[in-house]
């Protein structure tokens, strides 16, 4: 073959991949950092260029910083709790006990149903007076409270439920990465004397690692990914307590219709994602040892 | 005082019976090796006296004491597993000491220990390296530091040697055997390879289908098998082992004749390689194969349909298709029955 004929071949073994993510990745992004830069379109008004006023008005907006703090609050609340879980759940399914596929796959229901259901699920536990929570509570004479409506209990029962949601994915993860662990490393270590939390704290814990940084990872990009439930559940009600930046970009762009805006905020969700995404990376990667 | 006694051992999963009543003696200071084929039960028996598996029914007494329902890390043992069971994210010191710091031994004891042991395995020079950049032999090394370091007087060796080339292999045999002696520990060593058993043991316990079907010196078991497995199990290449009904056995010497027909139940004959030679007169055979090994030569030869090995010290010049004779000595023949035990006349 000759050299431009390879190298046709080759444009087009890479086009297909590289329309893709040209069309649904690259040019979106730069379309929405454009769309941040000038005003909105009316009939009455062209858009104009406005350079970076909408971030001015980002940082002096007390909405957003109001459901920025809501997301890391969600992210603080579900990111230790869901992985402490995962692993608690992937060590008791990896020991040889009777019915492991069946707490198998319990374990993993809530995470192959659509985010819209588990919704539905929750929003009967947490309805006032006659859902599951209170009914329960009433047993032991409590009074009916109103999880969803009260903005102190509300970010809190949406992280319980996101917790639930998590826990039983990153235990795949955790299952696996825990089969990959030789059983001679745990019978020489009981052959010392090393006890169980002693095996898990100094063996298992350190070998998890690289499973726990793409855990970490993961479960950070879904903590401001993850918004589906707040259709269902609160619509980031009341009073912005339980609302999440996702969710204020779409309100902002499809209900406020202030397109400008709502593209100044997602470029910022999406420079910080991967500011983090990175410092996780580069940072955590050191002290993580791979096999 | 460290000798190991195992008694009426039996180990069954369900139907299937790996251990049946199996008991031997290890003594004080001696190095015995389980030898048999896999699936014999051999490691499974090893892991009985570590604590690692539950015995079905038996004891196990290590130093005089009942240890069968005791926990495997108040038995005094330590273990070199097949694998090494290095821990993959600490370093050779940290693998090395992982028992101690367990243990609670005092920083600075459990330093000099570590380095004790490094210098016993001629580790001392890789304490940082982590297992990843070690070779096959120098795991093995950290393997043998780590049951060195915790100072207890039995060691038990799960097929220590297998992932390790031939040469290699040779070398941790005479290290392991020098370290044992040095050391003065108890060791009990599995393995699925005569050489070693042969070239390390004092005392060799055979083993097949979980039954103890010979136990004793590697001499002993050479020049005495019991059986025609013991026979053929033991020895590069086996003993030939030839059924009389295959044989031409008119052919052989009057006196051999004499011999089977004194014991009359003999119905196979077995003759190690090296015992029988070439002759004028005898068995009438073939030469299909010549293996040239250096110091000697080891010949394939078929008799009728049946095959067999003659080994020769230097290098005779017999050529495949041969048609020679061979023969052998009355006292270096060894009688078995039909059920394959041996016959003594």
């Amino acid at each position: 073959m000759k050299n431009s004929a390879k190298n046709i071949h080759g444009w087009l073994l890479f086009a297909p991949a590289a329309i893709l993510l040209v069309a649904f990745t690259h040019y979106p992004t730069i379309a929405t950092f454009i769309n941040s830069l000038f005003s909105n379109q009316s009939v009455i008004r062209p858009s104009r260029f406005t350079g970076i006023d909408s971030y001015y008005m980002l940082f002096e907006d007390p909405v957003f910083w109001k459901v920025f703090v809501n997301n890391m609050w969600l992210a603080l609340g579900t990111i230790p709790t869901s992985i402490g879980l995962a692993i608690l759940m992937a060590l008791i399914v990896n020991k040889a006990i009777p019915g492991r596929g069946f707490l198998r796959m319990s374990y993993f229901t809530p995470t192959m149903l659509p985010m819209i259901a588990v919704a539905n699920i929750w929003l009967f536990f947490y309805a006032p007076d006659i859902g599951l929570i209170d009914k329960v509570l009433g047993i032991f004479g409590f009074d009916g409270h109103n999880w969803l409506g009260d903005p102190d209990t509300v970010l809190p029962a949406i992280i319980i439920m996101t917790v639930w949601k998590e826990a039983g994915f990153f235990m795949i993860f955790y299952l696996a990465g825990l089969q990959t662990i030789s059983p001679e490393l745990e019978e020489a270590a009981q052959l010392e004397g090393s006890s169980r939390w002693n095996y898990f704290w100094r063996i298992q814990f350190p070998l998890l690692l690289p499973t726990t940084l793409f855990v970490l990872i993961n479960a950070f990009l879904n903590s401001f990914k993850l918004v589906d439930h707040l259709f269902v559940l609160t619509k980031g009600g009341p009073d912005n307590a339980s609302n999440l930046i996702l969710y204020y970009i779409y309100e902002t762009a499809f209900s406020f219709l202030d397109i400008s805006y709502a593209s100044a905020l997602t470029v910022f969700m999406l420079a910080m994602l991967a500011v983090t995404a990175l410092a996780q990376f580069f940072f955590v990667e050191k002290r993580v040892h791979y096999r | 005082m460290s000798s190991i006694e195992v008694r009426n051992l039996c180990r069954s999963w369900g139907d299937v019976n790996a251990v049946k009543n199996v008991s031997f003696t290890v003594p004080d200071k001696s190095f015995t090796v389980l030898l048999g084929p896999s699936g014999c039960g051999k490691s499974t028996i090893l892991r009985m006296i570590s604590g690692l598996e539950q015995v079905t029914s038996g004891n196990i007494m290590i130093g005089g004491q009942d240890v069968t329902n005791t926990e495997a890390s108040k038995r005094g043992v330590s273990m070199v597993f097949q694998s090494y069971a290095l821990f993959p994210h600490l370093t050779v010191s940290e693998n090395i000491q992982f028992g101690l710091k367990v243990r609670k031994v005092p920083a600075k004891e459990r330093q000099e220990r570590v380095l004790d042991a490094a210098n016993v395995v001629g580790l001392s020079e890789l304490l940082e390296r982590r297992p990843a950049n070690l070779s096959g032999g120098q795991r093995q090394r950290v393997a043998l530091a780590r049951s060195i370091v915790s100072e207890q007087t039995v060691c038990l060796m799960d097929e220590p040697l297998s992932n390790l080339d031939s040469k290699l292999r040779a070398e941790m045999r005479d290290e392991i055997r020098s370290l044992q002696q040095r050391l003065n520990l108890t060791v009990v060593y599995v393995t699925h390879d005569q050489v070693e058993a042969m070239s390390m043991a004092d005392q060799i316990i055979l083993l097949k289908f979980g039954q103890i079907i010979q136990q004793g010196a590697p001499a002993e078991l050479y020049t005495q098998p019991n059986s025609v497995f013991s026979a053929q199990f033991i020895g590069v290449p086996p003993m030939n082992v030839l059924a009389l009904e295959q044989l031409q056995t008119d052919m052989l010497s009057e006196n051999t004749q004499a011999v089977f027909s004194s014991t009359a139940n003999t119905t196979s004959i077995g003759i190690r390689p090296e015992h029988i030679s070439f002759a004028e007169q005898g068995l009438p055979v073939e030469v299909f194969g010549v293996d040239y090994f250096g110091g000697e030569t080891v010949f394939r030869v078929k008799h009728g349909q049946k095959d067999f090995f003659v080994r020769e010290p230097g290098q005779p010049k017999i050529s495949t298709g041969e048609k020679l004779h061979v023969n052998w000595n009355t006292e270096d023949m060894y009688c078995f029955d039909k059920e394959e035990k041996r016959l003594y006349s």
